[in-house]
């Protein structure tokens, strides 16, 4: 007779009298040294043997967590050989590794097998959605994880994945008003008797950060990075977060926890170099940015922030192959031609610094600083009446602190007065406004002020 | 003009004289007249064995093309799984220098080089898919068990003259005339370029080589050359190693270096190539023989330090210049780039595919004006085979001007030129998705992928479009296929870390 | 600031003359003199743009250098094509009177997909 595991006799009905080792001769001793106490119709005791399918178990549970999928694959064969496909876990087990190899169709069916073997238990739902959420299918996934959250209250992930998958689905008229999957993921998240647990919370940080939630983005990345505080990935979105809202002390602060528990990652390192180039520290951010190119070095974002701080430090001839390689690599970016057409500028290469404008300009229409670039540009080539009209249409679209001053000056060199004055009150009034001004440009303001006024004097002394 | 007697050549004498003007049809004209009238003129017979040869013979250090069969059902490789920079199925491609986002790739998988090369000996793909490849496409190859070329070569003995074959080797006495040093080198060249016949060209070469008592250089050459073909490649090696021994040629450690390319061994070539240096110092051949294994095993920097040694024994080989021009190119230095293109131009040829190249070098270096005029003619001239690649090449000019319609129309030419041009497929989607008609940009892409499996920005661009539309499990797959044409991209490997999680989460 | 500008003040009466060639001189200059400072139209290097972070774009493919044709492919491919032609002349001759059905078949069922590729429609109506 084998012991059996009081806790663990699964199926109802396998304990068939077909599978006993019928011993019919200890039997016989027994009720004939009893015989005197037995009443004489009972039928003899039959002597069952339990098995247990789920002795393995263990084992193959431990196989599963060390990923030896090769032994724990045998041995769930052999289990599921012996115990003719019954035991609900094995099958469980080898649905997990099905899809953690990447064999959706046989997990799927693996599931589906051990959903009708324990007796409709609606938690295989939950696995079978998600395999259904990764192959795209989220209208089903929807379903399955729907009908697996009845059964699952308390584990979070299926609320998790349930969002996951709503998100997927596409933006539709549904009962007269939007349906807006992301603010329904967003609901499903949002319910307070639902477990804490890092991932739903990060995904829910993102959520919020797209419906432009930011308060409620900024709460759930802190509260995820408090369960999990080495989560590089987190600190990033928290601290792009925090700078986009101008907290920039916080924000750096994020980042450069970050790089100190990884320091390679190129996504860090190249915001803490923007942040440092904004703050005219140049060399630290070159810095900055050897480490992140000796991992990556085809990264267009990367070589442009590079170039910008290569010219800011006046190596031009530098800056141009680093800017270069950078448009390259996206040719499609308009910040990317931007800059080039700045540094030609510089390098006094006109021609060239035209076309990179206009590109910019294809690519992004109606940006007025790519505008007011053309017009500075058209101004050194020479072109004043084009010139004239790219201040303008510039300034019309978004004046620039930066712009307006240069259409100060060009409208001094081409004697128009009037024109200039009112240049420099409309940046006046900028300035009072709170844009941002430059020292560059208070000094300037200065300068023509003073020119202006030295111009009203003179005819006044002639 | 003076009275002078003129001399006319008659005969056999004016046989050789045309043979040794090059003049090969006369000649040959002249030679069946004497043997019409003379049937067993051994001299005239050997003479226009030569001029037939003549007339078809390619080098066979160039001649590198491989049949279906010989590609796939390949028993010679020795390492399956060799470590990266010692076999040429896997070239070094390392985040840092040359790698796909900076450098393109062929169809076959291999990094774009300068010329043109005949070498199809790479499996890319599996066989029922080269077979699928269209005869017409490309970078094809044959689609049968001898190489077509030698196929196409041997059709040049069916339209001989009217007098049908010339040699009839089934009847011809061999042991008779291979023996017989007058005649046979003629004749074993004859089978071997013209006829295209190797077994008997083979049967040539080992009779005459046990006549010359295994002591002449000459036919081990010859019979490796046969071995080469047959595709018995230890053979072809003892005999070129025995034919060292004898006396050192630039031949024969071209060819010993050949066969090690073959076999997939390129350290035992460089090493061949690096003896035969030591024989024959600064040697054009082997120096380009170095130069072509690096550049396969992915060492641009070694290989254009070959070139650059080729140019300066030779200043006008084509390849070199070509080679470490587009190594400049690529790797941001069009200015350079520019003077080996043009040093070309001055050269005097004037193929449509320079004239683009010097447009995108013009280009790159912002000389607009000159780039213009360069692909305008470029243009005018292209002939069918590169029409594909010269109206991508217009679509990326327009692309760096910001004229994205103009861009999609010119990729859209290059696909009617070649439908199976998928760098023009794959930037088309790209710029579709830009747009926002995101299901044309997938179509797009998976025809690019079908198309040329081992794609590195196909695969990619196409995760990211799953990606974004949900469907995980054909991202996973394609990244998993784009990590195995570029193992270190960065991206990459984020996108597969944060994929992972989904599946194994429990 | 203020200090500055009472500065600027008593030397702009002081360099009068300088302020007075720049009237007179030709409009073609790059730059106005004020004070002994240049002004000019200048893009500034700190309204460049920066990247803080990278979007995950789709990567292009690269501009083909077409590799170029060494002579001995360009021979070979000349020597194929001059085969093709005298194999063709005879082939013409002898199929002239055999099969010519068959062929003009096998022509029609080519031409669709040829004609295809000639007049492929390049220019959609939505460009």
């Amino acid at each position: 007779m084998e012991e059996s595991n009081k806790d663990e006799i699964i199926g109802t009905d396998v304990l068939p009298n077909e599978k006993d080792d019928p011993q019919p001769e200890p039997l016989e001793l027994e009720t004939k040294e009893e015989v005197s106490v037995k009443p004489p119709d009972r039928p003899p005791p039959k002597i069952v043997e339990v098995y247990d399918c789920n002795a393995s178990n263990a084992l193959m549970y431990q196989y599963f967590g060390q990923r030896d999928y090769v032994e724990c694959k045998s041995l769930i064969g052999e289990i599921q050989s012996k115990y003719n496909e019954k035991n609900e876990a094995a099958l469980h087990v080898r649905g997990l590794i099905a899809r953690n190899e990447g064999e959706l169709e046989e997990a799927m069916e693996c599931f589906q097998k051990a959903y009708e073997v324990s007796g409709k238990n609606k938690r295989y739902y939950y696995e079978m959605g998600r395999c259904n959420f990764l192959l795209g299918r989220h209208q089903i996934a929807v379903e399955q994880l729907k009908k697996a959250s009845e059964v699952m209250k308390n584990n979070p992930k299926v609320w998790y994945w349930l969002a996951r998958a709503l998100y997927h689905f596409p933006t539709e008229m549904m009962n007269g008003k939007q349906f807006n999957p992301v603010e329904s993921a967003k609901t499903v998240l949002m319910n307070p008797d639902i477990g804490r647990d890092s991932a739903l919370i990060c995904f829910l940080g993102r959520l919020c950060e797209e419906l432009q939630d930011t308060k409620g983005a900024i709460a759930a990345y802190q509260s995820a990075l408090k369960l999990e505080s080495d989560n590089t990935d987190v600190m990033i979105r928290l601290g792009l977060l925090l700078l986009r809202m101008g907290d920039e002390q916080e924000g750096f602060e994020k980042l450069g926890n970050c790089l100190a528990y990884d320091p390679s990652n190129s996504q860090a390192l190249l915001t803490i170099g923007s942040i440092m180039q904004s703050h005219f520290d140049h060399d630290v951010a070159l810095n900055k940015y050897r480490v992140a190119a000796d991992v990556c070095d085809y990264n267009g974002c990367l070589w442009n922030n590079i170039g910008i701080a290569l010219l800011a430090r006046n190596k031009a001839a530098a800056s141009h192959s680093a800017l270069k390689k950078a448009s390259f690599i996206n040719p499609l970016d308009y910040k990317i031609s931007y800059n080039l057409g700045v540094l030609h500028d510089i390098m006094n290469l006109h021609c060239s610094a035209l076309h990179y404008i206009k590109l910019c300009t294809e690519l992004k229409p109606q940006n007025a600083k790519a505008v007011g670039a053309m017009a500075v540009i058209l101004s050194h080539m020479g072109d004043n009446k084009n010139a004239r009209l790219a201040y303008k249409r510039s300034i019309e679209l978004q004046p620039f602190p930066s712009i307006v001053l240069n259409y100060a000056i060009f409208e001094y060199r081409m004697k128009d007065y009037p024109a200039v004055s009112k240049a420099v009150k409309l940046y006046k009034e900028l300035e009072a406004a709170g844009s941002k001004c430059s020292l560059n440009n208070k000094q300037t303001a200065n300068l023509l002020d003073a020119v202006l006024k030295q111009y009203d004097q003179q005819p006044a002394e002639h | 003009m003076s009275d002078d007697p003129v001399i006319e050549f008659t005969g056999f004498i004016k046989a050789c004289r045309l043979f040794r003007e090059n003049r090969l049809p006369e000649a040959e004209v002249v030679c069946t007249n004497l043997l019409r009238k003379n049937p067993l003129d051994q001299a005239t017979w050997a003479l226009k064995l030569q001029c037939l040869s003549d007339s078809t013979y390619v080098d066979e250090l160039e001649n590198e093309d491989m049949g279906l069969a010989e590609t796939f059902l390949d028993q010679n490789v020795i390492a399956p799984s060799a470590r990266p920079g010692t076999s040429f199925q896997r070239p070094k491609t390392t985040a840092k220098g040359i790698n796909p986002i900076l450098r393109p790739s062929t169809n076959a998988g291999r990094p774009l080089s300068g010329v043109v090369r005949p070498q199809s000996a790479f499996k890319s793909g599996s066989m029922d898919q080269a077979v699928r490849t269209a005869r017409t496409a490309k970078t094809a190859r044959a689609v049968s068990s001898t190489s077509a070329r030698n196929m196409r070569l041997g059709t040049a003995s069916m339209a001989a003259g009217a007098d049908g074959e010339f040699v009839n080797l089934a009847r011809i006495k061999l042991p008779k005339y291979a023996a017989d040093p007058q005649v046979n080198r003629q004749l074993f060249e004859y089978v071997f370029y013209f006829v295209n016949d190797i077994k008997v060209a083979h049967e040539i070469a080992g009779i005459a080589s046990k006549a010359a008592e295994f002591e002449d250089y000459y036919w081990k050459n010859q019979l490796a050359k046969c071995y080469l073909r047959l595709g018995m490649l230890q053979d072809a090696t003892k005999q070129l190693q025995s034919s060292l021994q004898q006396r050192k040629l630039i031949e024969t450690f071209a060819l010993l270096a050949k066969t090690y390319n073959r076999v997939d061994q390129p350290m035992a070539a460089l090493r061949t190539y690096a003896e035969g240096l030591d024989a024959f110092s600064e040697d054009v051949t082997m120096l380009t023989g170095m130069a072509r294994v690096q550049e396969a095993l992915g060492e641009y920097e070694l290989s254009i330090n070959f070139y650059k040694r080729v140019l300066d024994a030779q200043s006008n080989n084509i390849e070199a210049i070509a080679c470490v021009a587009t190594t400049y190119y690529y790797g941001g230095k069009p200015e350079i780039a520019l003077r080996y293109y043009r040093r070309i131009l001055q050269m005097g040829v004037s193929s449509p595919e320079l004239f683009m190249n010097i447009g995108l070098c013009c280009l790159a270096a912002q000389q607009f004006d000159f780039a213009l005029s360069s692909i305008i003619r470029a243009q005018a001239t292209m002939t069918e085979d590169v029409a594909a690649d010269v109206w991508y090449n217009i679509g990326q000019v327009m692309v760096d001007v910001g004229d994205l319609p103009s861009a999609a129309r010119a990729y859209r030419l290059a696909l009617t030129h070649d439908p199976d041009h998928s760098e023009s497929l794959v930037n088309l989607g790209i710029l579709r998705h830009r747009e926002g008609r995101t299901d044309e940009a997938r179509s797009l892409f998976g025809s690019a992928i079908s198309k040329n499996p081992l794609m590195f920005e196909g695969n990619y661009n196409l995760a990211l479009v799953c990606a974004a539309q949900g469907k995980y499990h054909e991202c996973r797959r394609l990244i998993e296929r784009a990590l195995e044409a570029f193992p270190d991209h960065d991206h990459c490997k984020r996108m597969l870390n944060s994929l992972k999680p989904l599946y194994e989460a429990i | 600031m203020g200090d500055l500008e009472d500065g600027v003040l008593h030397t702009a009466l002081g360099e009068l003359n300088i302020s007075m060639a720049t009237e007179t001189g030709e409009g073609n200059e790059r730059f106005i003199m004020a004070h002994g400072v240049k002004l000019e139209e200048k893009l500034w290097v700190d309204e460049c743009y920066l990247f803080q972070d990278e979007s995950i774009a789709p990567i292009f493919c690269k501009p083909k250098l077409i590799p170029l044709k060494t002579i001995t492919t360009q021979k070979l491919e000349q020597m194929q094509k001059e085969q093709m032609e005298k194999l063709q002349v005879p082939e013409g001759k002898e199929d002239d009177t055999v099969s010519v059905e068959s062929e003009g078949a096998e022509r029609d069922d080519a031409q669709p997909s040829t004609s295809e590729t000639k007049e492929a429609d390049v220019w959609t109506a939505d460009d």
